[in-house]
């Protein structure tokens, strides 16, 4: 039996009769699932029905953590969003850290489950072992900074950890996030999910310490997290120093950083306009996650012109491409005032960008009349600065036709307009144009929550990591392997809530300290087989549940964009992913996944990875 | 002949800027590989390409990356390791993000 690591304790929340009940986790599914990524999506398939409005009041919203997390391990301070996704009607597990997640794990709870709609508007407090429901009417309409501030004074607590929506939640925006103190759990509509609940905000204090088991062997795995950063040559000497935005010059380098919705038609030098160069001089100070020795958050302040003073943790890599490049703003102060506007409406950074990105190249090729005047050209941040609002307010034309993603607006606008919609299965793409990045293509395509770069982040294409072996990017062959690889390894840091970035610097060890280190913290063994095996699991049950949505080989695609039309510039010149070049990478992936051709797992592999009980759930076959 | 010499991260820094024109003495079409501009430009910043490009015991730096025309060249063949007046070279040094 497990003694630590684990409360093994869920804290299930009724929001339509304002009840709370705890339960026990069951020993045998925290074994087979752990927590974070896995553990919640196994919870959201047993108890959600197939077919539901992810809007709906039968939906479910899981605040999940995992063995790790608030104890002393480095970079652990993970919070896992689970709940079926308004955008894209598959599963989805949306991450941030910060502060907040090691302050819920230490309530005593390893997971929340927030079930059922309140009436009116509330917010909810687990403190001290209770759980109390208060107004939230009087919050209702306030940005996610006045949120936090009024609930502190409301409950006379400076120490409470906050995460909640903003208006863009409230109006159920499907691009809305939710915002724990300055961290986004930014994708994928989450934010919709707590706002159709009338929820504002989750208030936590814990101060439960969380037991392990086998000091000696835990600590020497915390020693192997130290030293496995130590000895990388990315997190230290690289990331550390200007964080995730210096991703923005190996990207920009092969001519892969999208431009003007992905158009790519002109050349310019990002790096130096709002990449880690254009950003320097808005530097204020480094600021870290709980226990996190690579302290990677930049705050920084625009410090001229209009916006001079305004100030934000950020802009991430992501933001710079989709507030920046991809609408065509090269003033890097305007980077910064939209994305700590996206932080105040609680809108994700990356969806909200490709919406306008696409809203202005509609109205670059006539296809759409900017009927609210807000003069949408490339290049034209006062008007991102508007439509930010629009989309998080519902407001105006561009607040209608956007509010629920680029999918949505196809649909409104019509199938002529499909071809500047950048997303896969509803999800806007992040930043990176892998026409010339094949991997990191198939990835997207496959991922079990549409266009997610952390679900199977190819580093050794974006970056040359040699781990597990040095890639040729442009390359097809090989590469539906890589990406099982690549989507097993980042299964099982969303699912232990370890970072992303830490444990890609680790990639040829992070499986095995997680074994260490969990095995220390709970007394149970666990190998490095497991570890792959956990990652996989998750992969598998997710393509269940998408499956019995009625997902399959159809829904495995990329933007008729980049499939059609090859990169204009730079070193990937003439490439694109043709339809061809998809099926040729998908057949392989699914072979290396033992799924059959249409995308289906087979029964042997869920049997295999313990996942009998959703063999029934499988298609039917004539 | 003139390549066009990109370079990311420390090469960046080394250069000063992120792209420079190299020119380069060439006797025929194929005499100057991709090799041969790394000496180049070794010397050209004194040094300091190769203390990046090698490991302290000689043995290339596997973090490193360097592209002919957008192509990692540990996947091109000796023979398509020949560079032609305009090409591109890319050298890049670990970077992280994302």
């Amino acid at each position: 039996m497990f003694q630590g690591g684990w409360f093994g304790k869920l804290l299930r929340i009724n929001l339509t009769d304002q009840t709370s009940r705890e339960e026990e986790i069951p020993e045998e599914l925290l074994k087979k699932y752990l927590g974070g990524a896995a553990l919640g999506s196994k919870i959201l398939y047993d108890e959600l029905a197939p077919g539901i409005d992810p809007l709906g009041e039968e939906n479910k919203l899981l605040y999940t953590t995992g063995p790790l997390t608030g104890t002393d391990v480095p970079c652990a301070s993970r919070l896992n969003i689970a709940t079926k996704s308004p955008l894209t009607g598959t599963v989805t597990n949306s991450l941030s850290g910060g502060h907040f997640p090691v302050e819920l794990k230490w309530t005593g709870y390893d997971i929340i489950v927030i079930e059922g709609r309140a009436k009116k508007p509330v917010y909810v407090v687990i403190k001290e072992g209770r759980v109390s429901f208060k107004s939230a009417e009087k919050l209702w309409g306030l940005n996610t900074v006045d949120t936090q501030v009024l609930i502190k004074e409301n409950l006379k607590d400076l120490n409470v950890r906050i995460s909640c929506i903003g208006p863009a939640g409230e109006n159920q925006s499907m691009i809305a996030a939710i915002i724990n103190e300055v961290r986004a759990a930014g994708r994928k509509g989450v934010g919709a999910v707590m706002g159709s609940k009338n929820l504002k905000a989750v208030v936590v204090r814990g101060t439960q310490k969380v037991p392990i088991t086998d000091e000696k062997r835990f600590k020497a795995g915390v020693r192997g997290v130290l030293e496995g950063l130590k000895a990388s040559p990315m997190a230290y000497p690289v990331f550390s120093k200007v964080g995730s935005v210096s991703a923005a010059e190996p990207v920009s380098a092969v001519g892969c950083f999208p431009s003007n919705n992905w158009q790519n038609d002109k050349e310019v030098d990002w790096v130096e306009k709002i990449g880690a160069a254009g950003l320097a001089e808005s530097a204020q100070s480094n600021n870290s996650c709980y226990r996190c020795p690579v302290s990677c958050s930049q705050v920084r302040m625009a410090k001229k012109g209009k916006y001079a003073g305004i100030s934000t943790e950020g802009p991430e890599f992501e933001t710079v491409y989709s507030l920046g490049s991809n609408v065509g703003v090269t003033d890097s102060a305007a980077v910064i005032a939209a994305d700590r506007l996206c932080d105040e409406l609680g809108l994700d950074t990356i969806s909200a960008g490709v919406c306008i990105s696409m809203a202005m190249e509609l109205v670059q090729r006539g296809l759409l009349t900017d009927e609210d005047g807000l003069d949408l050209r490339f290049g034209n941040d006062n008007a991102v600065m508007r439509m930010l609002r629009d989309l998080a307010y519902r407001q105006g034309q561009m607040g209608s036709l956007f509010a629920d993603g680029t999918k949505r607006a196809v649909k409104i606008l019509g199938e002529n307009t499909a071809m500047y919609a950048m997303q896969v299965k509803g999800l806007e793409l992040p930043a990176y144009d892998v026409r010339g990045f094949k991997a990191h293509g198939l990835n997207f395509a496959t991922s079990y929550t549409g266009a997610d770069h952390n679900k199977g982040y190819a580093n050794q294409e974006v970056f040359g990591m040699p781990v597990p072996y040095p890639v040729e990017r442009l390359e097809l062959k090989g590469k539906g392997i890589l990406t099982k690889f690549n989507q097993d390894f980042c299964g099982l840091f969303d699912t232990v809530t370890f970072c992303e970035f830490p444990a890609s610097f680790m990639l040829d060890s992070f499986q095995k300290l997680v074994a260490q280190l969990i095995s220390g913290a709970t007394g149970l063994d666990f190998t490095e087989q497991e570890m792959w095996d956990v990652g996989e699991r998750l992969n598998n049950l997710c393509r269940m549940f998408n499956v019995r949505e009625g997902f399959s080989r159809k829904d495995d695609t990329l933007p008729e964009r980049l499939m059609t039309e090859p990169l204009k510039n730079g070193l990937s010149k003439g490439e694109k992913i043709s339809r061809e070049d998809l099926d040729f990478m998908l057949d392989e992936y699914y072979e290396a996944r033992q799924w059959d051709s249409n995308g289906i797992p087979t029964p042997e592999k869920l049997t295999a990875l313990g996942l009998e009980d959703t063999i029934k759930d499988l298609p039917q076959k004539a | 002949m003139t390549v066009e010499i990109i370079g990311v991260g420390v090469f960046r820094q080394i250069m000063g800027k992120s792209k420079i024109p190299l020119e380069i003495a060439s006797v025929d079409r194929n005499t100057v590989t991709v090799h041969i501009v790394l000496e180049k430009l070794d010397t050209l910043y004194d040094g300091q390409f190769a203390k990046e490009l090698y490991l302290e015991d000689g043995t290339p730096n596997l973090w490193t990356r360097i592209m002919l025309n957008g192509r990692d060249i540990r996947f091109l063949g000796e023979d398509k390791l020949f560079v032609q007046d305009g090409d591109a070279i890319l050298i890049s040094s670990v970077m992280a993000g994302g």
